[in-house]
């Protein structure tokens, strides 16, 4: 291996959960993730909740909220097939699953290939971002959490969004 | 001697004596006469010191020294009970207070107790004078049980003992070396006892420069005098004779004391909270999965299996009420700290309130206890700082010139209700209405359509406050929507009733326990929905026409009174659901406050006992959920809060 090499692999990585939501990959940090389920079982509705917030499941005896980010983003919502996948994931306020289409594989990246998210980005607002990976060809969105699940923030976006177009 | 693991338990016994010293001496006032009380206050404070010395407290083994022998003094009748007394032994048990908590915070006895610790002395010695401070040092020798026998056998073949105090003199240099001279002629003359301070304490020089030994002897004490005199830096010797029959009487009291400390133990045992919730935690989880096995027995149809379920289900239930029970403390324990809350009140307020407490045995979960101390607090700082007129002022109108507080707990069904009635001027209603309009806390329109309870509850709006002067005691009216809030967090309510010029009452109706309820389980559309039991007054069945309208408000008549309806899937957006169409409605009559409301659902399922689990903090509080439980299938129901429907 040349001293190029060896440094590259020297470098740091993160491991990422790379799942699709539409059309499009999106990646979160593996260390969030504690687990990936399958949609079987039934998703109990809370009433005057967000409407991204799908409702309650029960997990081995835990309540957890389900939201679905095709929703919160509002992306394509196809019709949920068996590749459909939870991914619970640890925030600050507890765990959360989010609904995804399908769940593509863990894939290791370097630091160095993730770049600030445009502001835009395929309809998602780069605030919920934490960056955009390239692998390859394809392009991974990655992930603010905190951000991207927190359902104050999106009220606040949405006013501000509303002064934009005033202007 | 390693002594930071047993600083917790240090710490609780600490606050159970504190508790007993306050009750205690407010008994002791109210009947000075009473010898029980007496001992028991002693008996407290007397293990206090004792505790406190072993882990190394000093100041507050010197307090409780101090205080111990003005209770001494009582008991043996050289001290009467007044209340400057009371008032210098209320203080030093607050002191006593303030030592355990800086202690507890890690900052080792950070106050000053001299001040006190004089007070004390100064019932001691009997006079205002000031006192030097060797002679304010009480030295009292305690022999063990085998000196005592040693003594006594040697009392009964010709020797005496003495009580030998020595004083050296103020600026002497080796008190070391001053102690093993004097010790040593004490040896040449008898046989030493023991020391106050300890010999080892002596050898240190951990002390002032006074001390007193314990020594048998056939030698006369002028011996003692001539021969200990003559050392140098002697400045004082003082040779006593105590009466063999003394010494023993004084170790029998004090065995007694702690014989009786010992019995009072054994009797229960201390375990830590988390032990219990995580047992709580587990019988939850027990009950969950019986259910289940419930649901799955009946598919399966087989008698053995049917039975055995049964089986463990009844031991499943007894196993929970255990647990639920062991997690029970009494009231008592909240509102042991209202006398003497109240005492202090009065006294700084010039009012005469006598406080009355019943049902204090009624026992309630002990999360809720925890946190239902503070709102009492405040409830009841309220009635005696608004409620309860002055002396004068009662007198005028005919009262009685010493107002009462009544404070009571009860249990009714599931629920807990604990009130607060005093004999005060009740609310102005007109006061409160003009204080709501004029904080903006609700508009004249608004108020012409309430009836006087729902005015009287403007009360707990935030901001809000009916009294004329912002007072110490019970600040602005920012307490009494804090005081709503934690009884909602704890799942209960709280309410008040008043008449203008003879009282008002609050109350508050507290769940027996947070972790498991009874339910009943209806079905809405496609969901099912548990409605804590608690609330249901009763259950009853509709036929469409015999609904109502009052200003197109659905009501129905229940026993000649007209009771709202509300459909739950209004309430709850639920898609779906039937009971528009059916003739036949199932209602569930809740009573939440004094209110009766029928919500109308598709169907009754079941009566369940079901674990509340919290939907967590994702989700927030919404308005209307309580929580969510997992039923015998798996499936989650969410649990109603229907407390937000009566508003």
């Amino acid at each position: 291996m040349s001293l190029k090499d060896k440094v590259e692999t020297v470098e740091e990585s993160k491991q990422l959960v790379i799942f699709k939501l539409g059309d499009e990959e999106f990646g979160v940090d593996i260390l969030q993730v504690r687990e990936i389920e399958k949609l079987d079982q039934q998703v109990t509705r809370v009433p005057k909740s967000p409407a991204f917030v799908e409702g309650v499941i029960n997990l081995r005896g835990d309540i957890i909220p389900i939201v679905d980010l095709r929703k919160r983003f509002g992306l394509v919502v196809r019709q949920t097939s068996n590749e459909a996948r939870i991914i619970i994931v640890d925030i600050d306020d507890g765990q959360v699953g989010m609904v995804v289409d399908s769940v593509v594989e863990v894939t290791r990246i370097n630091v160095s290939a993730i770049e600030t998210a445009p502001p835009i980005t395929k309809g998602v607002d780069a605030y919920f971002l934490s960056g955009v990976a390239k692998i390859n060809e394809r392009l991974i969105i990655m992930l603010n959490l905190e951000r991207a699940l927190s359902p104050e923030e999106i009220k606040e976006l949405d006013a501000i969004k509303v002064e934009d177009q005033d202007e | 001697m390693e002594t930071s693991q047993y600083l917790s338990v240090f710490m609780d016994e600490c606050q159970e004596h504190l508790l007993t010293l306050n009750q205690s001496l407010l008994e002791l006032e109210h009947d000075p006469e009473n010898v029980p009380i007496l001992d028991k206050i002693f008996r407290a404070a007397h293990t206090l010191k004792g505790a406190s010395a072993t882990m190394g407290f000093n100041k507050m083994a010197n307090l409780t020294h101090a205080l111990e022998d003005v209770l001494g003094k009582l008991r043996s009748k050289e001290l009467t009970v007044s209340s400057e007394l009371m008032n210098c032994l209320f203080e030093a048990v607050d002191s006593l207070e303030i030592l355990t908590t800086t202690i507890s915070e890690g900052k080792e006895e950070d106050i000053e107790i001299s001040g006190t610790v004089q007070d004390l002395h100064r019932f001691i010695s009997g006079g205002m004078e000031p006192v030097k401070t060797e002679q304010r040092q009480n030295l009292i020798l305690r022999y063990l049980e085998t000196e005592i026998e040693q003594i006594t056998s040697a009392t009964s073949s010709g020797a005496k003992i003495y009580h030998i105090d020595v004083t050296l003199v103020e600026d002497c240099l080796l008190k070391g070396a001053r102690v093993f001279m004097v010790l040593r002629e004490m040896e040449k003359l008898g046989t030493v006892i023991r020391s106050v301070p300890a010999v080892k304490d002596l050898e240190d020089e951990n002390f002032d420069t006074r001390f007193v030994v314990g020594v048998l002897s056939t030698s006369y004490p002028e011996e003692f005098i001539k021969n200990i005199t003559n050392i140098m830096d002697v400045e004082k010797v003082v040779v006593d004779e105590p009466a063999l029959n003394q010494l023993q009487a004084e170790k029998r009291q004090e065995s007694a004391v702690d014989h009786v400390e010992k019995k009072i133990n054994t009797q229960t045992v201390r375990v830590e909270i988390k032990k219990l919730d995580d047992l709580m935690n587990l019988v939850g989880e027990l009950v969950i999965s019986r259910s289940r096995l419930e649901s799955i027995g009946v598919n399966v149809n087989s008698r053995d299996l049917d039975e055995v379920i049964e089986q463990v289900g009844r031991l499943t239930l007894d196993l929970r009420d255990s647990v639920m029970k062991s997690r029970m403390i009494p009231v008592e324990t909240v509102f042991s700290r209202f006398p003497r809350l109240v005492r202090d009140l009065a006294k700084e307020l010039n009012k005469e309130i006598e406080l009355e407490i019943n049902g204090a045995e009624t026992e309630l979960d002990r999360t809720v206890i925890d946190e239902i101390g503070d709102p009492l607090v405040h409830i009841i700082r309220n009635s005696i700082d608004h409620g309860l007129e002055s002396p004068e002022e009662r007198e005028r109108t005919g009262k009685s010139r010493q107002g009462k507080v009544i404070l009571s707990a009860r249990q009714e069904g599931n629920s807990v209700i604990i009130t607060v009635s005093d004999n005060g001027k009740g609310f102005n209603l007109q006061k409160v209405k003009d204080k709501a309009v004029r904080n903006g806390v609700v508009t004249p329109e608004a108020l012409a359509e309430m009836r006087p309870e729902q005015i009287l509850e403007l009360t707990f709006l935030p901001g809000f406050s009916t009294a004329d002067k912002v007072s110490d005691v019970s600040g602005r009216g920012v307490g009494m929507d804090v005081v709503r809030n934690k009884v909602n967090t704890l799942g209960g309510v709280v309410s008040i009733a008043s008449t203008e010029g003879e009282g008002s009452t609050i109350s508050i109706r507290l769940p027996l326990t947070l972790a498991i309820i009874q339910t009943l389980v209806i079905q809405l559309g496609n969901e099912i929905y548990a409605i804590p039991s608690s609330y249901i007054e009763q259950i009853t069945s509709l036929n469409r026409d015999e609904i109502k309208h009052i200003r197109q408000q659905e009501v129905f008549m229940l026993r000649g009174e007209v009771v709202p309806l509300v459909r739950l899937q209004d309430l709850l957006d639920t898609p779906g659901a039937k009971n528009p169409e059916i003739d036949d409605l199932d209602v569930v009559v809740l009573r939440i406050g004094d209110r009766l409301i029928g919500c109308i659902v598709d169907s009754l399922l079941r009566q369940q006992d079901v674990v509340i689990k919290s939907l967590g903090s994702y989700l927030g509080s919404i308005k209307g959920i309580s929580g969510a439980t997992i039923l015998g299938d798996g499936r989650v129901a969410l649990i109603l809060d229907l407390r937000a429907v009566a508003a």
